[in-house]
Formats: structure tokens, sequence, C-alpha cells
């Protein structure tokens, strides 16, 4: 496939560049046209979420906690309606299925756009193949608490980093505790649900971009 | 008949077997004559033309027999099809042979008018059968006293048109030119299904390592090899088998079947889905006799024994449909080998008022981003939109206690709550469907939702049933999570 995205995030400060450095960009453009590297770093592409005030990053995890009933699928799901042609097609993964499609459409979701899984035990497993497929823009990943634990919690949330990045999807993982602070999880941006007033609150924010 | 060298050999077989056997029967001929035919309806007949054979004629049947037997035996041993020989000087004549080897005294019947019209069952023997003259015509011509194949072959010709029509007249003429050669039949050739295959050898002394990347890696060469063969018949495999060839002694190698979901033809996607079946055949060898960390690796085959239709072979230089095409059929493959079919779903709505109603799953397929205009998905109104619904929906709904502003919930439940007091209530919407489908005896549906706004922030929907006493009981339906 073409890819425009390294020529268009030139930096275009370099008034006089090295012409060494130069011959490299040019290279790393033209490979990257060709397909045949991946050329220079490109800086991931954010959508911003209205709802949070926060930027979410591409081929990154996003946690939104809360308990039952505070509104964390409904700010998703705004977050999915608002930008629905930005992110094509998404997958929504939960480990029991609960959710109720109909709801999706007041946010201005296509359901067609939506591919829904049903993991069970299996739910981490079938979000690495999602996301190894490339196809989807977004991946929500609904599972209780104990699905991750009985595994290298930190582990599994690495891996799942990392497939992100490689599909370029935005991760977001719905859970009802957030993750204990003091531990270096890779998550790009966390928040928490206000449950009297339904806002999210940010925990953190990744400073990578 | 005559002395002549018969031209035609008809090996019928009493039993049927599947497509496969069938296959493999006529293909096992290939030894005796290029030019072979098969019959596949009942009963299994397989045709072969004798000529430029190296035929002895001393005994020529017994020897030809046994040379019959002696390939059936050696293909299928002790599970050697029955099978009886015909041979005459033409397929029609050779099959009538195996069935009755002195044809003078064959009895005329629908049956064999339709097997000497078209001994390869080509047409659809019903028409032949229900032929409506030769059904009347045969008990009369019995009448008459004629009775057998001979005594019909010796009526004059003239005489059958207006009797039998055209359908008579072809089969006396068969009849009377029985002598004739196979020369003037047009023969259903039987050409083998062409077999996607591709191996893998390794050297005796350099095996391949029973590890799940090692095996990875040499499948990956022959799906890609099986992948460009694929493509260049514009077809996608729709079941594959590997053949593991290994040095363990009781068993010296290991079939593995995969029966694609959706037809692939991409080597990443076959791969991915074999990914699993190998790692279950090593872990199942391990737990088995610990065989498979010892054994050594000699040989990989790989069959395609299913294709579909393909997809254009034509890559769009500008899009990635194919591919993503690909990689769609692929995950959903995976997920139903490992999951369930039903456990990956799109969904469809349906207009109706009852939540448990209002959508059903429905088997995915790709959604093509470029396809779809804003306003398509906008266009059907359904009663959702109409007010607000929540985002997670119980299978049942639960039946919570309403007293004094407090919802109480039952001891043994499962979903979440204890105990809640209701700041607000905003409602009611009834809801009041669905009469059509009940019996006369079965009160109909009415139920007054509400979106109860709880003190401590969550925000619940249910409904209450019947009269306004009863309003002790309400069923929560979902909640705004």
């Amino acid at each position: 496939m073409l890819s425009v995205a390294p020529i268009l995030s030139l930096d275009s400060s370099h008034s006089t560049p090295d012409p060494e450095s130069s011959f490299q960009e040019k290279l790393g453009r033209l490979q990257a046209i060709t397909g045949v590297s991946k050329g220079p770093p490109q800086s991931r592409e954010s959508l911003f979420w209205q709802h949070a005030q926060a930027p979410v990053l591409r081929g990154t995890l996003t946690e939104v906690s809360g308990p039952w009933g505070s509104g964390k699928t409904e700010a998703v799901l705004q977050f999915l309606g608002n930008h629905a042609k930005a992110l094509g097609r998404m997958a929504w993964i939960e480990d029991r299925f609960t959710a109720y499609p109909n709801g999706f459409l007041q946010s201005g979701v296509d359901l067609s756009r939506i591919l829904f899984i049903e993991g069970g035990k299996q739910t981490l497993w079938a979000a690495h193949q999602v996301l190894r497929s490339q196809i989807f823009g977004a991946v929500i990943l609904f599972m209780q608490e104990s699905t991750l634990s009985t595994r290298e919690p930190s582990i599994e949330l690495r891996r799942l980093q990392l497939s992100a990045e490689q599909s370029h999807a935005c991760v977001f993982l719905l859970t009802t505790q957030p993750r204990p602070a003091g531990v270096n999880w890779p998550l790009a941006l966390q928040l928490q649900m206000n449950p009297r007033t339904r806002k999210p609150e940010t925990l953190k924010r990744s400073l990578v971009s | 008949m005559s002395s002549e060298l018969p031209r035609v050999a008809a090996i019928v077989f009493s039993d049927q077997p599947d497509e496969r056997k069938k296959s493999e029967l006529a293909e096992l001929f290939f030894r005796l004559s290029p030019v072979v035919a098969l019959r596949s309806r009942a009963p299994l007949t397989v045709f072969l033309d004798l000529r430029g054979l190296p035929i002895t004629p001393h005994q020529f049947r017994s020897s030809f027999e046994l040379k019959v037997q002696a390939l059936l035996r050696r293909r299928f041993s002790s599970q050697a099809p029955a099978f009886r020989l015909g041979l005459a000087q033409n397929a029609a004549f050779a099959f009538l042979n195996a069935q009755s080897p002195s044809s003078d005294q064959v009895a005329l019947s629908p049956e064999l008018f339709a097997n000497l019209l078209d001994p390869f069952a080509t047409l659809d023997a019903s028409i032949l059968l229900k032929d409506r003259r030769i059904k009347e015509g045969i008990p009369l011509l019995e009448h008459l006293g004629i009775q057998t194949l001979s005594e019909f072959s010796r009526l004059p010709l003239e005489s059958l048109s207006a009797r039998f029509g055209k359908v008579g007249l072809n089969f006396a003429r068969r009849i009377q030119d029985a002598q004739r050669s196979a020369d003037f039949e047009a023969w259903p050739l039987w050409v083998p299904a062409e077999r996607l295959i591709e191996e893998l050898a390794f050297d005796p002394d350099r095996p391949l390592a029973a590890r799940l990347d090692s095996l990875l890696f040499a499948s990956k060469e022959l799906l890609e090899r099986l992948a460009l063969r694929l493509r260049a018949r514009a077809a996608r495999a729709s079941a594959l088998r590997l053949k593991i060839r290994h040095d363990k002694k009781d068993q010296s190698e290991s079939l593995l079947e995969l029966r694609l979901v959706t037809p692939q033809s991409s080597a990443s996607g076959m791969l991915a889905s074999f990914r699993d079946r190998l790692s279950g055949w090593l872990q199942k060898s391990e737990t088995d006799d610990g065989i498979a960390t010892e054994c050594r690796i000699l040989g990989l085959e790989m069959e395609v024994l299913e294709t579909a239709p393909g997809r254009g072979s034509q890559r769009d230089f500008f899009h990635r449909h194919e591919e993503q095409a690909e990689s769609w059929d692929s995950l959903l493959a995976r997920l139903a080998e490992k999951l369930d079919r039903k456990s990956r779903f799109q969904v469809k709505t349906i207009p109706r008022y009852l939540p448990e109603k209002s959508w059903c799953a429905q088997e995915p397929h790709l959604f093509e981003l470029a396809a779809k205009s804003e306003a398509t998905h906008l266009s059907v109104v359904t009663p959702h939109e109409l007010a607000m619904r929540p985002t997670r929906l119980l299978s049942e709904p639960l039946a919570l206690i309403h007293h004094e502003g407090w919802l109480r919930w039952p001891e043994n439940s499962a979903t979440p709550g204890r105990r809640q007091r209701i700041a607000r209530w905003i409602g009611p919407e009834r809801i009041e469907e669905g009469w059509w489908e009940r019996s006369a005896t079965e009160s109909p549906i009415r139920r007054d939702y509400f979106r109860a706004i709880c003190d401590s922030g969550p925000e619940l929907w249910g409904y209450f049933e019947g009269p306004l006493e009863n309003f002790q009981l309400f069923f929560l339906h979902g909640y705004f999570d």
C-alpha cells in the first residue's frame, strides 16, 4: 500500500538540511512509498475524546474503569460515534456478552461496522487475533478482572499493547476497577468514571506521542 | 455376438462407495487402459477401452478378470470390492454382459432400455424410464410373445417406430448394432481431479525438530507454494491436509486435516488456522507417549482437499480490498475454530419494541468502508430511536423489591448491586406488544419502563408490570453503563 504519511510528517524547521541526512530522509521516504521499509518513524495519530477532554492515540491502550452503571460504555460509545469514519471497522469483545446493541445507536455508532465477539475464557486470545488481522480501527475489550488476573496481567497487557501498536488500532479496556498505581502499566490513557457526574477523570496520561 | 476380441470392458461393482472412493477406483484402472469412463450412478461401473492393449486371445476373459482382481487386491487388500466383468464390442453391451452373461435371454424392461441407450448414465434415467410408449409397449410385446432381447432384436425396424416412437427405434438400432465397435460411442472420459500437493523431504541426518516453530516455518513454505497455485487457478482452499512423516516406531506418519470455515487463498491466513492444530498435535503426542520431543520429522506433505472459487486474481493497485477480505475471512475462521461459530456475529436491529426481541445476531460480513454513505444507516427508524436505551441488557429481567424509594436485590443474585436508593424516576414508557405471538390464555405483555437514577450514581432501566398496586416489584432489565 502506498503511504504518504512520512512525507507529510517532515520537520519543516530545518532550513538548511545536512546533505547526508537529507539523502537518508529521501531514501527513507522512497522506501516507505515502495514498501521496502517502514521509513522514518512517524508520529502516532491521535483522536480527540471530547467527553474525556483527552487525546486517544492510535496503537495504544486506553483503560476506562468504573463500577457498573457508571457510564463507561456510554463514554466509549460517544468516542466511537464521533470518530466513526476515522476508525472504520470496530471489534467489540466481551467475555460474557451483556451489551445491548440497540443502545449503541443513540451514540451514533453504526452497528454494521462492529464485529461482536463473545470470547469466554479466550477473550484475550480473541483480542489478539482481531488485532493481528489489522483491519480494525478500534477494539473494545470488556472482561471480568478474573479473566486477566489468572495470568500475569502486566505481561498480558504488554502483549496487547504491542499488538495494538502493530495494528495501529485504538484499544479500550473497560474494567470495574482501575489498575493500581505504582506499576508501569502499558496504558497510554487511564480514565476512571465518576458515577455521580458520569464523567471520566484522568488518572494517567502518557506523554508518548 | 461374434468371436472377435472384445473392445470394451465394463467392471460393475456391487457397492456404491462415496465420491472419493469412486475416483480412487477409476484412477486405479488407468494401469490397464488409458481410456476410462465412469458410470457413477448405481451400479457403479468403470468402462475400459481395450483397443491397442496387448491382448492374448486365449482365455481372454479369465486372464483379464484375474488382472482386475489382482489390481483391486493390491490396492484394497482384503477389503477389495466385489465386481462383475462384462466384455463386448461397445460399452452398452459390455455393461449388459456384466449383468447377464447370456444377453439373448435378458427380459425386456424399461431399465434395460435405459441402460442400453445410455450405459454411462449421463442422462436423467427417469426420462427414459417414464416414457409412456415404452411402459405401455413392453406389456403388449409380452402379450404377443416377445419377451427377451433377442426376440425383440428380430422385429423389423419399420414396425417399431409407430408403436415405440423414437426411443424404441433407437433401442432397436442399438441392439442391432451390438457388433459395432466403440468408435460409434461418445465416451464421457473420466479425468482425475487435479491434486494440489506440495511436499518437503528432510535429510534423515538433518531432520526437522518436532517443535511448533520449526513445523510452522516449514509449513509456511508449503502453504506459500500452494497459495500461488491456488491464486493461478482463481481458487481458495476450503480443506487442507498435512501429512507429517516421522520416525516413530509404531506409526510412520500422522495426518492433520483442517476444514476452513471460510475458504482462504493466502498462506498467512491458512497458517494461522494451522497453528492451533499443530500445537494441539504436538501437545497430544507429548501427553500420549512423550514421543513428539524425541521423534524426528522426515517429511511434510500438504494437500488441498477442497477448493472454492476465489476472488479475482488481479490485485487492486490502489486499495487493499482483497487483502482485507482475506484477513477478515481468516479471522472468522480462526475464531470459529477456537470459540464457536455463534460467538462472533454482527447485529441486525429488528423494528420491535420489546428489548429482548429488538435485535438478532447474524453471520458477519465484511463492511466495505467506502461503499456506505452516512445517510444509509440513518434511513431506518427503529423504536429505540424514540427513547433512550441502556447499553447493557440482562438476559432475563431480575425482580427487585421496591419499597419506599429503595430497590433491594434478591439474596442470591449474581447481578451487581445490593440495595439502591432511587433519587429520580424518568418515565414511564409503555411497551405493549407481542399479543399476536401469545395464546389466548396468556396475558399480554404490558410493561411500564422507567429509567431509575440511583442516589449513588448508577442508572438502571427496568419496568413495572401490571396494575399500579403491583409496583412492589421492579424488574431490572438493563443499566446505562
